[in-house]
Protein backbone atom coordinates (compact mmCIF):
# COMPACT_ATOMS: atom_id res chain seq x y z
CA UNK A 1 0.00 0.00 0.00
CA UNK A 2 3.03 2.37 0.44
CA UNK A 3 3.92 2.24 -2.84
CA UNK A 4 0.34 2.91 -4.54
CA UNK A 5 -0.30 6.48 -4.38
CA UNK A 6 -0.01 9.21 -2.00
CA UNK A 7 -2.10 12.44 -1.64
CA UNK A 8 0.40 14.28 -3.80
CA UNK A 9 2.00 11.58 -5.83
CA UNK A 10 -0.50 9.21 -7.68
CA UNK A 11 -0.09 5.29 -7.88
CA UNK A 12 3.97 4.36 -8.66
CA UNK A 13 4.96 8.18 -8.92
CA UNK A 14 6.85 7.56 -5.45
CA UNK A 15 8.73 4.78 -7.17
CA UNK A 16 9.40 6.90 -10.36
CA UNK A 17 10.27 9.92 -8.41
CA UNK A 18 13.16 7.62 -6.48
CA UNK A 19 14.25 6.14 -9.83
CA UNK A 20 14.47 8.49 -12.13
CA UNK A 21 16.46 10.22 -9.73
CA UNK A 22 19.08 7.54 -9.66
CA UNK A 23 18.04 6.02 -6.44
CA UNK A 24 16.56 2.52 -5.37
CA UNK A 25 14.03 1.99 -2.86
CA UNK A 26 12.30 -1.00 -1.31
CA UNK A 27 10.60 -1.95 2.58
CA UNK A 28 10.51 -5.19 4.56
CA UNK A 29 8.07 -6.74 7.16
CA UNK A 30 10.14 -8.41 9.88
CA UNK A 31 8.40 -9.95 13.16
CA UNK A 32 7.62 -6.55 15.64
CA UNK A 33 7.97 -3.49 13.09
CA UNK A 34 8.46 -2.54 9.14
CA UNK A 35 10.97 -0.62 7.26
CA UNK A 36 10.98 1.58 3.92
CA UNK A 37 13.94 3.05 2.72
CA UNK A 38 15.34 4.97 -0.19
CA UNK A 39 18.66 5.56 -1.47
CA UNK A 40 19.07 8.70 -3.26
CA UNK A 41 22.07 10.84 -4.06
CA UNK A 42 22.48 13.31 -1.20
CA UNK A 43 21.09 16.82 -3.03
CA UNK A 44 17.87 14.94 -3.24
CA UNK A 45 17.37 14.61 0.52
CA UNK A 46 14.76 17.20 0.20
CA UNK A 47 12.54 15.52 -1.82
CA UNK A 48 12.96 12.07 -0.36
CA UNK A 49 11.91 13.54 3.10
CA UNK A 50 9.12 15.23 1.20
CA UNK A 51 7.71 12.44 -0.32
CA UNK A 52 7.84 10.03 2.79
CA UNK A 53 5.74 12.29 5.16
CA UNK A 54 3.51 12.73 1.90
CA UNK A 55 2.95 8.93 2.21
CA UNK A 56 2.99 9.36 5.69
CA UNK A 57 0.38 11.92 6.29
CA UNK A 58 -1.77 10.65 3.45
CA UNK A 59 -1.55 7.80 2.11
CA UNK A 60 -4.26 6.46 -0.73
CA UNK A 61 -6.07 3.72 1.14
CA UNK A 62 -8.63 2.89 -1.48
CA UNK A 63 -10.71 -0.44 -2.16
CA UNK A 64 -9.12 -0.38 -5.39
CA UNK A 65 -5.40 -0.42 -4.19
CA UNK A 66 -6.25 -2.69 -1.13
CA UNK A 67 -7.71 -5.15 -3.31
CA UNK A 68 -4.36 -5.09 -5.69
CA UNK A 69 -2.33 -4.92 -2.12
CA UNK A 70 -4.17 -8.50 -0.97
CA UNK A 71 -3.73 -9.91 -4.59
CA UNK A 72 0.46 -9.24 -4.42
CA UNK A 73 0.52 -10.13 -0.64
CA UNK A 74 -1.58 -13.53 -1.50
CA UNK A 75 0.88 -14.76 -4.35
CA UNK A 76 3.70 -13.30 -2.58
CA UNK A 77 3.13 -16.14 0.13
CA UNK A 78 2.27 -18.75 -2.64
CA UNK A 79 5.26 -18.21 -4.37
CA UNK A 80 7.70 -18.10 -1.44
CA UNK A 81 6.15 -20.23 1.22
CA UNK A 82 3.24 -22.87 0.23
CA UNK A 83 4.91 -23.58 -3.43
CA UNK A 84 8.20 -23.95 -2.13
CA UNK A 85 9.86 -26.92 -0.33
CA UNK A 86 10.91 -26.22 3.14
CA UNK A 87 9.26 -22.44 2.24
CA UNK A 88 8.06 -22.11 5.56
CA UNK A 89 10.52 -24.21 7.79
CA UNK A 90 12.00 -22.92 10.01
CA UNK A 91 11.91 -19.20 9.75
CA UNK A 92 7.44 -19.11 9.57
CA UNK A 93 6.51 -22.23 11.27
CA UNK A 94 9.14 -22.22 14.27
CA UNK A 95 7.71 -19.63 15.94
CA UNK A 96 4.24 -20.59 15.64
CA UNK A 97 5.08 -24.04 17.78
CA UNK A 98 7.66 -22.53 20.27
CA UNK A 99 5.83 -19.86 21.71
CA UNK A 100 2.40 -20.10 23.42
CA UNK A 101 1.83 -16.23 23.62
CA UNK A 102 -0.52 -15.84 20.07
CA UNK A 103 1.52 -12.03 19.13
CA UNK A 104 4.27 -14.24 19.10
CA UNK A 105 3.23 -17.78 18.03
CA UNK A 106 0.40 -16.46 15.20
CA UNK A 107 1.23 -17.20 11.71
CA UNK A 108 3.39 -14.09 10.26
CA UNK A 109 1.53 -13.76 7.09
CA UNK A 110 -1.50 -14.26 8.50
CA UNK A 111 -4.64 -16.33 6.95
CA UNK A 112 -5.02 -15.59 3.15
CA UNK A 113 -8.79 -16.44 3.49
CA UNK A 114 -9.18 -13.95 6.01
CA UNK A 115 -7.05 -11.06 4.57
CA UNK A 116 -8.99 -10.87 1.29
CA UNK A 117 -12.15 -10.18 3.23
CA UNK A 118 -10.99 -7.57 5.03
CA UNK A 119 -12.01 -3.91 4.07
CA UNK A 120 -12.21 -0.46 5.02
CA UNK A 121 -11.20 -1.24 8.65
CA UNK A 122 -7.67 -1.13 7.13
CA UNK A 123 -8.27 2.43 6.63
CA UNK A 124 -8.13 3.12 10.38
CA UNK A 125 -5.47 0.47 10.72
CA UNK A 126 -3.25 2.79 8.38
CA UNK A 127 -4.15 6.40 10.88
CA UNK A 128 -2.88 4.71 13.88
CA UNK A 129 -0.02 3.18 13.09
CA UNK A 130 1.53 5.32 10.51
CA UNK A 131 2.63 8.69 12.21
CA UNK A 132 5.50 10.24 13.31
CA UNK A 133 4.91 8.75 17.12
CA UNK A 134 5.19 5.50 16.16
CA UNK A 135 8.24 5.85 13.42
CA UNK A 136 11.91 6.40 13.64
CA UNK A 137 13.61 8.15 10.91
CA UNK A 138 17.27 7.91 10.24
CA UNK A 139 19.15 9.56 7.86
CA UNK A 140 22.42 8.16 6.89
CA UNK A 141 25.15 10.11 4.23
CA UNK A 142 26.53 12.87 3.31
CA UNK A 143 24.28 16.02 4.45
CA UNK A 144 24.59 19.18 6.55
CA UNK A 145 22.84 17.91 9.89
CA UNK A 146 21.02 21.53 10.63
CA UNK A 147 19.97 21.15 7.43
CA UNK A 148 18.79 17.86 7.38
CA UNK A 149 16.29 18.48 10.79
CA UNK A 150 14.87 21.77 9.19
CA UNK A 151 13.57 19.59 6.42
CA UNK A 152 12.67 16.89 8.52
CA UNK A 153 10.92 19.60 10.68
CA UNK A 154 9.30 21.13 7.93
CA UNK A 155 8.06 18.29 6.05
CA UNK A 156 6.93 15.68 9.15
CA UNK A 157 6.03 18.08 12.40
CA UNK A 158 2.68 19.20 10.56
CA UNK A 159 1.83 15.23 10.72
CA UNK A 160 -0.56 15.12 13.86
CA UNK A 161 0.05 12.31 16.19
CA UNK A 162 -2.41 9.83 17.29
CA UNK A 163 -3.53 8.14 20.32
CA UNK A 164 -1.70 5.15 20.08
CA UNK A 165 -3.18 1.92 21.22
CA UNK A 166 -1.47 0.47 24.39
CA UNK A 167 1.40 -1.88 23.54
CA UNK A 168 0.64 -6.01 23.62
CA UNK A 169 2.12 -7.44 26.19
CA UNK A 170 4.36 -10.00 24.85
CA UNK A 171 6.07 -11.92 27.24
CA UNK A 172 6.50 -15.53 27.43
CA UNK A 173 5.54 -18.15 29.84
CA UNK A 174 8.65 -20.19 30.45
CA UNK A 175 8.71 -23.46 28.70
CA UNK A 176 9.61 -25.88 31.14
CA UNK A 177 10.57 -29.38 28.93
CA UNK A 178 11.26 -30.22 25.62
CA UNK A 179 8.82 -29.41 22.78
CA UNK A 180 8.76 -31.93 19.69
CA UNK A 181 6.30 -31.73 15.94
CA UNK A 182 6.87 -33.14 13.33
CA UNK A 183 5.29 -32.22 10.18
CA UNK A 184 5.20 -33.26 6.45
CA UNK A 185 6.05 -31.33 3.33
CA UNK A 186 5.14 -32.65 0.41
CA UNK A 187 7.90 -30.69 -1.69
CA UNK A 188 10.76 -31.83 0.45
CA UNK A 189 12.25 -34.22 -0.83
CA UNK A 190 14.71 -34.75 1.47
CA UNK A 191 14.30 -34.57 5.41
CA UNK A 192 15.46 -31.41 7.57
CA UNK A 193 15.18 -30.74 11.30
CA UNK A 194 15.44 -27.28 13.12
CA UNK A 195 16.36 -26.39 16.90
CA UNK A 196 15.46 -23.48 18.23
CA UNK A 197 15.92 -22.16 22.05
CA UNK A 198 14.25 -18.99 23.53
CA UNK A 199 16.92 -16.30 24.18
CA UNK A 200 17.66 -14.54 27.30
CA UNK A 201 15.97 -10.82 27.15
CA UNK A 202 17.25 -8.27 25.15
CA UNK A 203 20.53 -6.42 26.17
CA UNK A 204 21.31 -8.36 29.16
CA UNK A 205 24.99 -9.70 29.61
CA UNK A 206 22.93 -13.04 28.82
CA UNK A 207 21.80 -11.87 25.29
CA UNK A 208 24.94 -10.81 24.21
CA UNK A 209 26.31 -13.88 25.14
CA UNK A 210 24.00 -15.65 22.94
CA UNK A 211 24.87 -14.09 19.94
CA UNK A 212 28.51 -15.34 20.79
CA UNK A 213 27.41 -18.86 21.44
CA UNK A 214 25.47 -18.49 18.18
CA UNK A 215 29.11 -17.77 16.33
CA UNK A 216 30.78 -20.89 18.29
CA UNK A 217 27.84 -22.98 17.33
CA UNK A 218 26.71 -22.56 13.67
CA UNK A 219 28.40 -19.59 12.14
CA UNK A 220 30.94 -20.49 9.56
CA UNK A 221 32.94 -23.69 8.36
CA UNK A 222 34.81 -23.40 11.76
CA UNK A 223 31.99 -23.90 13.94
CA UNK A 224 31.12 -26.71 16.16
CA UNK A 225 27.65 -27.87 14.55
CA UNK A 226 29.35 -27.59 10.91
CA UNK A 227 32.45 -28.89 12.06
CA UNK A 228 30.31 -32.06 13.46
CA UNK A 229 27.37 -32.43 10.81
CA UNK A 230 28.56 -31.68 7.69
CA UNK A 231 32.78 -31.93 8.18
CA UNK A 232 32.85 -35.08 10.81
CA UNK A 233 30.21 -37.25 9.89
CA UNK A 234 28.85 -36.06 6.66
CA UNK A 235 25.11 -36.45 7.62
CA UNK A 236 23.72 -33.55 5.98
CA UNK A 237 24.22 -31.33 2.65
CA UNK A 238 23.49 -28.03 4.67
CA UNK A 239 23.17 -26.34 7.62
CA UNK A 240 22.20 -22.85 8.25
CA UNK A 241 22.17 -21.36 11.66
CA UNK A 242 19.64 -18.29 12.42
CA UNK A 243 20.37 -15.88 15.68
CA UNK A 244 17.25 -13.29 15.47
CA UNK A 245 18.82 -10.72 18.07
CA UNK A 246 17.01 -7.77 19.13
CA UNK A 247 13.64 -9.14 17.17
CA UNK A 248 15.66 -9.39 14.02
CA UNK A 249 17.13 -5.75 14.06
CA UNK A 250 20.67 -7.69 14.19
CA UNK A 251 21.17 -10.66 12.50
CA UNK A 252 24.52 -12.60 13.24
CA UNK B 1 12.46 -13.89 20.65
CA UNK B 2 14.24 -17.53 19.27
CA UNK B 3 17.49 -18.90 18.60
CA UNK B 4 17.53 -20.89 15.39
CA UNK B 5 19.38 -23.69 13.40
CA UNK B 6 18.47 -26.11 10.74
CA UNK B 7 19.53 -28.79 8.40
CA UNK B 8 18.53 -31.13 5.55
CA UNK B 9 19.94 -33.98 6.13
CA UNK B 10 20.30 -37.67 4.22
CA UNK B 11 16.82 -39.76 4.49
CA UNK B 12 18.87 -42.76 5.24
CA UNK B 13 19.63 -40.80 9.10
CA UNK B 14 17.77 -41.57 12.17
CA UNK B 15 16.90 -37.93 12.85
CA UNK B 16 17.43 -38.92 16.64
CA UNK B 17 20.78 -39.43 15.79
CA UNK B 18 21.04 -35.41 14.69
CA UNK B 19 19.93 -34.66 18.12
CA UNK B 20 21.94 -36.69 19.63
CA UNK B 21 24.79 -35.08 17.82
CA UNK B 22 23.69 -31.49 18.28
CA UNK B 23 23.79 -32.08 22.04
CA UNK B 24 26.90 -33.64 21.82
CA UNK B 25 28.31 -30.83 20.91
CA UNK B 26 26.43 -28.35 22.94
CA UNK B 27 26.96 -30.54 26.37
CA UNK B 28 30.83 -29.32 26.17
CA UNK B 29 29.58 -25.85 26.21
CA UNK B 30 27.26 -26.46 29.51
CA UNK B 31 29.65 -28.23 31.59
CA UNK B 32 32.84 -26.41 30.75
CA UNK B 33 34.34 -23.03 30.31
CA UNK B 34 34.58 -22.45 27.00
CA UNK B 35 38.63 -21.73 26.20
CA UNK B 36 39.81 -18.29 25.55
CA UNK B 37 40.79 -18.79 21.56
CA UNK B 38 37.61 -20.04 20.39
CA UNK B 39 36.01 -16.91 22.37
CA UNK B 40 38.39 -15.03 20.67
CA UNK B 41 37.77 -16.13 17.28
CA UNK B 42 33.60 -15.76 18.05
CA UNK B 43 34.31 -12.41 18.88
CA UNK B 44 36.40 -11.99 15.72
CA UNK B 45 33.65 -13.66 13.37
CA UNK B 46 30.62 -11.53 15.48
CA UNK B 47 32.25 -7.86 14.42
CA UNK B 48 32.95 -8.62 10.94
CA UNK B 49 29.48 -9.96 10.80
CA UNK B 50 28.45 -6.72 12.48
CA UNK B 51 30.59 -4.45 10.16
CA UNK B 52 29.06 -6.29 6.96
CA UNK B 53 25.56 -5.41 8.59
CA UNK B 54 26.52 -2.14 8.90
CA UNK B 55 27.92 -1.47 5.69
CA UNK B 56 25.37 -2.99 3.34
CA UNK B 57 23.39 -1.78 0.77
CA UNK B 58 24.87 1.74 0.39
CA UNK B 59 24.25 2.34 3.78
CA UNK B 60 21.08 1.22 4.83
CA UNK B 61 22.58 -1.62 7.40
CA UNK B 62 23.12 1.37 9.38
CA UNK B 63 19.87 3.27 8.99
CA UNK B 64 18.14 0.25 9.62
CA UNK B 65 20.09 -0.16 13.16
CA UNK B 66 19.55 3.22 13.85
CA UNK B 67 16.17 3.60 13.12
CA UNK B 68 15.47 0.23 14.89
CA UNK B 69 17.24 1.37 18.35
CA UNK B 70 15.71 4.54 18.42
CA UNK B 71 12.29 2.89 17.89
CA UNK B 72 12.64 0.36 20.63
CA UNK B 73 15.24 2.07 23.03
CA UNK B 74 14.93 5.53 22.06
CA UNK B 75 18.63 5.28 21.78
CA UNK B 76 19.87 4.92 18.55
CA UNK B 77 23.83 6.03 19.94
CA UNK B 78 23.52 1.60 20.89
CA UNK B 79 24.71 0.77 18.00
CA UNK B 80 28.12 2.36 18.95
CA UNK B 81 27.75 -0.02 22.23
CA UNK B 82 27.10 -3.28 20.70
CA UNK B 83 30.69 -4.22 20.12
CA UNK B 84 31.83 -3.48 23.81
CA UNK B 85 28.93 -5.57 24.96
CA UNK B 86 30.18 -8.63 23.28
CA UNK B 87 33.62 -8.19 24.46
CA UNK B 88 32.07 -8.06 27.71
CA UNK B 89 31.18 -12.10 27.68
CA UNK B 90 33.29 -14.10 29.77
CA UNK B 91 33.80 -17.81 29.55
CA UNK B 92 31.80 -18.41 32.57
CA UNK B 93 28.90 -15.88 31.31
CA UNK B 94 28.83 -18.31 28.27
CA UNK B 95 28.70 -21.77 30.47
CA UNK B 96 25.96 -19.62 32.98
CA UNK B 97 23.91 -19.50 29.76
CA UNK B 98 24.49 -22.93 28.34
CA UNK B 99 23.56 -24.21 31.84
CA UNK B 100 20.25 -22.40 32.06
CA UNK B 101 19.21 -23.33 28.87
CA UNK B 102 15.71 -24.94 28.63
CA UNK B 103 12.51 -24.96 26.38
CA UNK B 104 14.41 -26.28 23.15
CA UNK B 105 11.87 -26.71 20.58
CA UNK B 106 12.28 -29.20 17.89
CA UNK B 107 10.72 -29.34 14.43
CA UNK B 108 11.19 -32.14 12.37
CA UNK B 109 9.80 -32.32 8.67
Amino acid sequence: MMFQGSQNLGKMEFIKLVQQNGGTLNGSTRFDFTNYFEILPSNKLETALWAEADRMSGLAVTEENLKNQQGVVGNEVKVNVINRPYGAFPWLQMPQYANTNWYNAHNFYGDLKTSRRRRFPMCKVFQDVLRTDNAALAIVGDFETAEAKQWVEKYFGKIAASQLPPPPDLTEPKQEKEKRVTEGDPLAKRPAIAIAYHMPERNTPEYYAMGLIDQILVEGDDSALYQELVQKTRRNGGRRGRNQLSGQHVQL
Amino acid sequence: MLWMADLRYDPTTKPEAIVQAVDGVIEPLRTKPVDKATLDRALVKLRSNLYDNIGTFSGFGLADLLASFALFDDDPARVNALVGQFEKVTPELIRKRRRNICGRKIARF
